[in-house]
C-alpha cells in the first residue's frame, strides 16, 4: 500500500529535475480537470481490515474545497486521510495531479455501494463514478493479489498475525450482576504502537473502565497452536441495567506494525523517501476489529425485599456513631458502610428512620470499587451528620438493605445493629433550625421620595440675606453696648470722687511744682512760695480727699498722722508749709539758689508723701 | 445716645427688616409640593415633575424638593435631569443620604464610566470639614456661640472682677472661638467659596471638541447623558468642560445644565 505513493513521488522528483534543466519551458499548463475515485487495495476487503478510498484529481492541484464524502458509517469506520500531489512531464507536456486518500476500516459483511459525489477543483465541479465494495468474512489473499492495490513492495500484515479478541467473564448474567469484558491484542508481528479507532458505547449497561493504568502487561500465550505476544488493552466492568439480549459492538484498533522489507533493492528511492526504512524495515498501519459479544441478561426473580440495594452478589452493612453520648444541639456523625461484591456503587442512600427530633444533613458519600474475580467488589460509605434537638436516651434504628445472593440464588437482607445514643442537656427551642444569612438584594431601585412637608426657602438666598440673621447678629451687640452704657451710668452714680482725685493728685502736684520752678527765676518771691505751698497742700488734700481751701497746717498734720504717715515726714510737711507762710511776707528778690534748694526739698517731700499715703 | 434711644432704634429696625423681607406665602407652596408627592405615588411622574417645578418656579428651593423632583425625573425616564436634581439637593444638603444612594444607582446606569482623579489629601480634609455638619446644625451652633459670646461680654462688663464676671469672660472666649471657626465654615458654605461650577450633561450624546467650534474634525471624545462636568470658562455659546477624570474639551452650552 505504501509503495505506490513512494514511486509516484520519486517520479515527480525526476520530472521536476528534468523541468529545471530547461527541457520544458513551453509546457502547456492549462489542462482539463479530471476526477477519479478508486479503492485500494481492492474492491474486496475482509471484515476489520482497512481499505483506502482514493480521490484523484488531474489537471490541477488546487482543490476549491475538500470533497464531501458520502456517509460510509454504515459499514466502515473512518481512520484518517492524507494527500499526495505529483507532477509529470512527458514529451514537453506537464501533467499535475492530486490524490486524497481516505483510510477506512471495514466493519460489516456485505456488498455496499459508495455513491457518486462531487469534487470541486480548479474552479470546476466534477462527479466521481459510483463504486462497489464487498466486505467478506475471510479476507482475500494479501501480498499483491488485489487489483489496483500497491505492488507488494512491503508485506501486508495478515489476519493471523494481528487480531483483537473480546472476552466476557460471563455470557449469561442476572440483571444487576456485574461482569468484566477484556479486550486483548494478539500479535505475531512487531507492534510499535496502537490506538483505538472505535470505542463503542455499551448500550444497556452501566460501564466503568477498569483498564490497569500504565503500559499494558505483555505476555506470551499460545492460541490455535501458535505462539503470540499478547496484552490486555482494555478492560470494562459492566453492570446490566435491564433484562434482555445485549450486543457489544466490536472494538476498533489501528496498530503501527514494524515489518522487514522483502526486497530492499527493488525500489532504491523508497529507502530515502519512505516513512521509515531504517535497517530495511518499515512501519505499516494495520487496522483490526475485535469480535462482537452478546450477553444474555436475565431478570431477577420476583419477591425482592424492600428497600432493595440493587446488589447481585454479597452485601454486608455496618453502622457506627463517632461517640455514644452527645449534648443537645451538638453534631454526631453516623457512618454507614456497605461492603461486598456486586454493583456496590449503585447502592442508593439508606433511609435512616430517625426520631423526629433529629436533624439530619445529606450524607457525604465515598466509594471505592475494583474488579473482583468475574465481577466487582468494593465499599460505599455514607457519613451522616446528626444533630439531636432534644435530650434523652435515643436509638438509631437498624438499617436494612435487600440484595440477591447470586451464590445461593436467593434474596437476602443485610442489617445493621441498632445504635444507642445518650443525649444530654436541655431542649432549646433555639434558632438552630433557622439558617441565618445576609439580606439578599432582589432588585435595585431608587429610594422613595420624601413625603410630608418640605423645608423650603427662597431660592438663591443665602443666610446673610435674611433679616433674621442680621437681627440675631446685631441684638447681642446692642446688648453689649447697653451693658457698657449701664456700667458707666452706675459708675457716675456711685461718684467715686476720692478715687478720681487720688488718681489725679500726683499729676496736679507736679504741674504746680513746674509752675513754681518757672517763678523761682523771677523776682516775685511771694508767688513762688505760694505756688509751692499750693502744690504740697493740694497733693495732700487730693490724696486724703479733703477740701483744700482753709486747710490748716495743724489739721493737715493730724490727718496725715491718722493715715499712718511717718512722723518725720509729717514734721517736714509742717516745716515746709510754715516756711512758705513766712516767706510770703519776705521782700522781693531773694536768693535764687535758695529757692532752687527749697524747690528740691519740696519735691523730695512730695515723692515721700506719695509713697507713704499709697501704702 | 441713651440706652432707651438705642432700644427704640433696635425695635424700629427689626420691624422694618421683617416688613421688607417677609417671604411669599409658604403654605401654598407646601400644598403644591404635597400635590406632587401624591401624583408621584399615583404613578403620574410627569405630573409630579410639573408640580415640583411649579414650586421651584415660584422661587423656592429645598433639598427635599430637589430630591423628590430628581426621583420623578428618574421614574419618567429622564436620567440626566434626575442626576442634575439630586446633585442640586446635595449642594443644599451635602449629607443627604437618599440623594447619595440614588445618585450611586443612577451613575451606574449612565453610559460614561468616569474614574475620578485622586484629590490631594489636604483638600479632601478641608472639604470633609466644611461639609461635615448639616446646615441647620451649623447655623444653630454659630448662633449659640454668638449668644454665648455676647452673654459673656455683658456679664464681664456688668459684674466686673467678680466670680460671675470671670466666668463671663471665659464664656465669651469660648463663644468667640467657636464663632470664628464655625463662622468661617458657614461663610464658605453659604457663599459657595471654592465650589466649582458643575453641570450635568442632558443631551444623549455630546461630542467634546478641542476648540469652541462646530467642526467634527475637532472632536476629542464623546460624553453621554448624566455625566457630571466642571465648567471652566465660557466663550459665547461654548463652554470648556472638565470631566472628573481630567479630560478637557469644549461643548455647546445648550447640552448641559448647571447644578
Amino acid at each position: 500500500m505504501r509503495s505506490a505513493p513512494d514511486r509516484r513521488r520519486s517520479v515527480m522528483l525526476l520530472a521536476a529535475c528534468v523541468g529545471a534543466l530547461g527541457l520544458g519551458p513551453t509546457a502547456a499548463w492549462a489542462q482539463d480537470v479530471g476526477v477519479r475515485a478508486y479503492l485500494s487495495p481492492g474492491t474486496t476487503v475482509g471484515v476489520g481490515r482497512p481499505f483506502v478510498l482514493n480521490v484523484e484529481v488531474t489537471g490541477t492541484q488546487s482543490l476549491t474545497e475538500d470533497p464531501e464524502l458520502p456517509d460510509l458509517g454504515d459499514f466502515a469506520q473512518f481512520l484518517g486521510s492524507g494527500r499526495q500531489s505529483s507532477m509529470q512531464m512527458v514529451n514537453g507536456r506537464t501533467s499535475v495531479s492530486l490524490t486524497i486518500q481516505y483510510r477506512f476500516q471495514a466493519l460489516r459483511e456485505g456488498t455496499f455501494e459508495i455513491p457518486a459525489f462531487p469534487v470541486r477543483a480548479g474552479g470546476q465541479t466534477r462527479r466521481t463514478e459510483p463504486l462497489r465494495i464487498t466486505v467478506t468474512a475471510t479476507p482475500p489473499p494479501q501480498g499483491g493479489g488485489a487489483p489496483g492495490a500497491a505492488p507488494s513492495g512491503a508485506p501486508a500484515v495478515g489476519a493471523e498475525d494481528l487480531f483483537v479478541t473480546a472476552e466476557a467473564t460471563k455470557s449469561r448474567v442476572l440483571d444487576g450482576e456485574p461482569l468484566v469484558v477484556e479486550y486483548r491484542l494478539w500479535t505475531r508481528v512487531d507492534v510499535s504502537s496502537y490506538n483505538f479507532t472505535r470505542l463503542p458505547e455499551p448500550r444497556g449497561f452501566w460501564a466503568q473502565d477498569v483498564t490497569p493504568t500504565g503500559q499494558p502487561q505483555v505476555e506470551q500465550l499460545t492460541r490455535n497452536g501458535q505462539q503470540y505476544t499478547t496484552a490486555v488493552i482494555r478492560r470494562l466492568a459492566l453492570v446490566p441495567t435491564g433484562a434482555g439480549e445485549r450486543a457489544l459492538e466490536p472494538l476498533g484498533v489501528e496498530a503501527q506494525v514494524r515489518v522487514r522489507r522483502q526486497d530492499p533493492f527493488r525500489d532504491p528511492f523508497g529507502d530515502f523517501f519512505g516513512r521509515s526504512s531504517l535497517f530495511g524495515s518499515t512501519v505499516v498501519p494495520a487496522a483490526v476489529l475485535s469480535n462482537p459479544l452478546t450477553i444474555a441478561v436475565e431478570p431477577l426473580p420476583a419477591g425482592r425485599p424492600e428497600p432493595f440495594s440493587g446488589v447481585v452478589g454479597r452485601l454486608t452493612l455496618t453502622a457506627e456513631l463517632d461517640r455514644d453520648s452527645v449534648a443537645t444541639n451538638e453534631a454526631v456523625t453516623l457512618t454507614v458502610r456497605a461492603r461486598g461484591e456486586g454493583h456496590i456503587r449503585g447502592i442508593p442512600n439508606p433511609t435512616l428512620g430517625l426520631p423526629s427530633d433529629f436533624e439530619v444533613f445529606p450524607p457525604e458519600v465515598t466509594e471505592s470499587v475494583r474488579p473482583f474475580g468475574p465481577g466487582l467488589s468494593g465499599e460505599k460509605t455514607f457519613e451522616y451528620v446528626l444533630i439531636p434537638r432534644a435530650p434523652g436516651q435515643r436509638q438509631i434504628p437498624a438499617i436494612t438493605f435487600g440484595y440477591y445472593d447470586s451464590g445461593a440464588g436467593a434474596y437476602r437482607t443485610a442489617v445493621t445493629e441498632p445504635l444507642a445514643l445518650t443525649v444530654s442537656g436541655t431542649a432549646i427551642e433555639g434558632p438552630g433550625r433557622i439558617t441565618r444569612g445576609g439580606v439578599a438584594q432582589l432588585r435595585e431601585d431608587i429610594r422613595f421620595i420624601h413625603l410630608g412637608s418640605a423645608s423650603l426657602r427662597p431660592a438663591g438666598r443665602v443666610l446673610f440675606d435674611t433679616a433674621a440673621f442680621w437681627i440675631f447678629a446685631l441684638l447681642p451687640l446692642a446688648g453689649i453696648v447697653g451693658a457698657v452704657a449701664l456700667r458707666r451710668h452706675r459708675d457716675l452714680l456711685e461718684g467715686d470722687v476720692a478715687y478720681a482725685r487720688g488718681r489725679r493728685a500726683g499729676r496736679v502736684a507736679r504741674k504746680r511744682l513746674a509752675e513754681a520752678r518757672k517763678l523761682s527765676a523771677g523776682t516775685d518771691v511771694r508767688a513762688f512760695y505760694a505756688e509751692v505751698a499750693r502744690a504740697l497742700r493740694g497733693l495732700v488734700a487730693d490724696r486724703l480727699n479733703l477740701a483744700e481751701a482753709g486747710l490748716q497746717i495743724s489739721e493737715l498734720a493730724a490727718r496725715l498722722t491718722e493715715r499712718g504717715v511717718d512722723a518725720g515726714t509729717v514734721g517736714e510737711v509742717r516745716a515746709v508749709l510754715e516756711h512758705c507762710d513766712r516767706q510770703r511776707f519776705a521782700p522781693p528778690g531773694g536768693d535764687t539758689m535758695e529757692k532752687e534748694r527749697f524747690l528740691e526739698r519740696a519735691a523730695t517731700l512730695m515723692s515721700a508723701l506719695d509713697r507713704e499715703i499709697k501704702r | 445716645m441713651s440706652a432707651r434711644d438705642l432700644r427704640m432704634v433696635c425695635w424700629l429696625a427689626l420691624v422694618a427688616v421683617l416688613a421688607t423681607t417677609m417671604p411669599a406665602p409658604v403654605h401654598s407652596q407646601q400644598e403644591l409640593f404635597e400635590q406632587g408627592n401624591q401624583l408621584y405615588q399615583q404613578g403620574d411622574f410627569a405630573g409630579a415633575v410639573e408640580a415640583y417645578r411649579a414650586v421651584r418656579t415660584a422661587g423656592w428651593e429645598g433639598a427635599d424638593l430637589h430630591y423628590n423632583l430628581g426621583n420623578a425625573h428618574f421614574k419618567a425616564g429622564e436620567l440626566g435631569r434626575a442626576i442634575l436634581e439630586w446633585e442640586r439637593a446635595l449642594v443644599l444638603e451635602p449629607g443627604h443620604a437618599d440623594a447619595l444612594a440614588n445618585l450611586g444607582l443612577a451613575r451606574s446606569l449612565t453610559a460614561d464610566a468616569v474614574e475620578p482623579l485622586p484629590r490631594f489629601w489636604l483638600f479632601q480634609l478641608v472639604s470633609w470639614w466644611v461639609h461635615l455638619l448639616p446646615r441647620s446644625i451649623l447655623i444653630a451652633l454659630v448662633a449659640g456661640a454668638w449668644l454665648a459670646l455676647a452673654t459673656g461680654v455683658v456679664a464681664r462688663v456688668l459684674a466686673g472682677v467678680t466670680q460671675v464676671g470671670v466666668w463671663g469672660g471665659r464664656l465669651a472666649l469660648i463663644g468667640g472661638a467657636v464663632v470664628m471657626v464655625l463662622g468661617v465654615n458657614l461663610l464658605v458654605r453659604e457663599f459657595g467659596i471654592g465650589r466649582p461650577d458643575r453641570a450635568v450633561v442632558l443631551a444623549d450624546v455630546v461630542s467634546v471638541r478641542s476648540a469652541p467650534a462646530a467642526d467634527d474634525d475637532l472632536t476629542l471624545f464623546e460624553i453621554h447623558e448624566g455625566t457630571r462636568v466642571r465648567v471652566d470658562q465660557r466663550a459665547g455659546a461654548w463652554a470648556e468642560v472638565v470631566l472628573d477624570d481630567g479630560k478637557v474639551g469644549w461643548v455647546s452650552t445648550d447640552v448641559f445644565e448647571e447644578i
